[in-house]
């Protein structure tokens, strides 16, 4: 709104804008201008708009850029670069239900394992290593990533992308299951353990999702693991279960995972299409 | 049919089949820079073929080359994909991000590493399309129609030569579509757009060329003024539903829009339109239709 006749000439307007107005003449002019639509209209062409411009783009940048979640920034103080970091955050298993889930399912396997002796401690190694098999199954494919084709379809390596997924699901399933394991009493080995054949099912997953979806791959290697300990469980009881989650067993499935990843480097381009029959 | 040297998509023989299903049967095409339209009943193969032209699927049979280069080399497939907008018929969001943060990873899986050019870049494209305002706001927050926008920001990021979209204006409102006319007409330009719709208005207002897929062969393949044309004294009116027309219905005024293979005689014959054209095109099929709704 105009409320006077007087207006502030060129020159004083650019003395104004070059800052050499003077400390009483210049807030004269910004007391004028704050007024007067007029002079705001006349300053507008002796304004330099780039530095505007700089800080709209900052503020929109500060509103609409999201802030880093905490994976993101722990991600990325580990040594993981922002734009990997980033696809990492994305992944459907970093939901909070995800994540609650572990840690349920592996706090009701760690309490029956508490009053449950050796019955107890098989229980627990037998559900650990569903616990990071489960979390691909839910982080990659058509059944769960709504965003899958334009996701394939950018030039991005999907075995890489299905690669850093499942290491986040190791991020969040490891801690949760090893601190189920040191409750478990009396069998130190128990803690650790349950490491190898869970490396070696979510190493089958991967290898079985590059012929299938990670989710239908999850299954099968779920339901293979819980028919060999029925099959070891049902002659024998637990000596043979706990022999088949210790010591003898182990560098079996060092063996199959090694394999199993072996399969998955050679055979990672077909995830690169719909079908996977490339 | 040979490939053009200037030819961006050529597709020779190309088949694909689910079982015993044929989705594709021997397609010949080829595409050059422009935007074309894809039309055809549900089942047809549109999306099939959009797939192909997205490298996310192979054909079974034949040749394809999108770009010059050869997507059945793992090499050359990446290097399409650098070049590539793609807009699935269907679409979800990780959950709880918001549209800036889905372009942005979006972004990230095209290679786009720089923060600041990319972050640009999420801006500009959300621009495009009309979301720039909303960009902070979660997905899960939008409406369909903004939702579907997202969608097609992520295909437009780094102008992409060759820009595959299904059903782009689904849920879009009359607005939205016309600004989005505007968007892929001004793509059209320099890139080969092709995308497949159910709303004819789009190819009339939008697309030079049009082609019709049924039964995963190709019927038409040609301008949409020749499309048209093929209609031409074969769409009337009359004060009731002519017998023996291929479709029929009452419109607005009371008076009822014939399309059939002749028209009587004594006919008040009006202007088709790309639907009448298509209509009659389908043919037995469109009437089979009919027949089923009317039963």
């Amino acid at each position: 709104m105009t409320t006077s006749t007087w207006h502030a000439d060129e020159a004083l307007l650019a003395r104004y804008v070059r800052g050499d107005a003077g400390a009483t003449l210049g807030s004269s002019v910004e007391a004028h201008l704050l007024r007067c639509d007029t002079c705001r209209g006349r300053i507008r062409p002796l304004v330099d708009p780039a530095p505007l411009r700089d800080v709209w783009a900052r503020l929109e940048e500060s509103v609409q850029a999201p802030r880093p979640g905490i994976l993101h920034r722990v991600a990325r103080r580990l040594g993981v670069a922002d734009h990997d970091a980033l696809l990492l955050s994305a992944a459907p298993a970093l939901r909070t239900g995800w994540v609650l889930g572990t840690a349920l399912a592996l706090a009701f396997a760690a309490v029956a394992a508490l009053g449950g002796g050796t019955r107890g401690t098989v229980l627990f190694l037998i559900v650990a290593p569903l616990v990071p098999v489960a979390g691909v199954a839910i982080s990659y494919g058509p059944d769960v990533d709504g965003a899958y084709e334009p996701t394939l379809a950018a030039p991005y390596s999907s075995s890489r992308l299905l690669m850093l997924r499942a290491v986040t699901i190791l991020l969040t399933s490891v801690p949760l299951a090893a601190i189920g394991g040191l409750l478990l009493p009396g069998s130190a080995w128990a803690a650790a353990t349950w490491l190898l054949p869970a490396s070696a099912a979510v190493a089958l997953t991967l290898a079985g999702s590059t012929w299938t979806s990670p989710a239908r791959a999850a299954t099968v290697v779920a339901v293979a693991w819980l028919a060999v300990i029925s099959w070891a469980y049902a002659p024998n009881g637990e000596q043979t279960a706990v022999a088949l989650l210790s010591g003898p067993a182990l560098p079996l499935y060092a063996a199959t995972g090694l394999a199993a990843a072996l399969v998955f480097r050679a055979r990672s381009g077909r995830l690169a299409l719909m079908g996977r029959n490339a | 049919m040979t490939a053009r040297p200037n030819a961006t998509v050529a597709l020779t023989g190309v088949t694909r089949r689910y079982g015993s299903t044929r989705a594709l049967d021997g397609v010949d095409l080829t595409m050059s820079t422009g935007v074309t339209g894809l039309l055809g009943p549900n089942g047809a193969g549109k999306t099939t073929l959009l797939r192909m032209l997205a490298t996310v699927l192979a054909p079974t049979d034949g040749r394809l080359r999108l770009l010059g280069l050869d997507p059945s080399d793992p090499a050359e497939r990446t290097d399409v994909r650098r070049s590539l907008g793609y807009l699935p018929q269907e679409m979800g969001f990780p959950s709880g991000f918001s549209a800036f943060r889905f372009v942005d990873y979006m972004a990230v899986l095209k290679e786009w590493t720089d923060r600041d050019a990319r972050h640009d870049e999420v801006r500009r494209v959300l621009d495009m399309v009309g979301l720039r305002d909303l960009a902070a706001k979660r997905l899960r927050t939008l409406s369909g129609g903004q939702r579907r926008r997202a969608a097609l920001a992520q295909a437009l990021i780094g102008d992409p030569r060759l820009l595959v979209l299904d059903e782009p204006t689904t849920g879009l409102d009359p607005e939205q579509r016309a600004s989005l006319r505007g968007v892929l007409s001004a793509a059209g330009h320099d890139a080969t757009v092709v995308l497949a719709t159910h709303q004819t208005e789009d190819v009339a207002a939008l697309c030079e060329r049009v082609i019709v897929v049924d039964g995963g062969t190709v019927r038409w393949d040609g301008t949409v003024q020749d499309l048209v044309a093929s209609a031409q004294g074969r769409v009337w009116l009359a004060d009731a539903p002519t017998p023996g027309a291929q479709s029929s219905w009452r419109t607005g005024t009371g008076r009822h829009r014939n399309v059939g293979t002749a028209a009587p005689p004594d006919a008040e014959l009006v202007e088709p339109t790309v639907e009448d054209a298509y209509l009659l095109l389908l043919g037995d099929r469109a009437a089979a239709a009919q027949a089923e709704v009317a039963a």
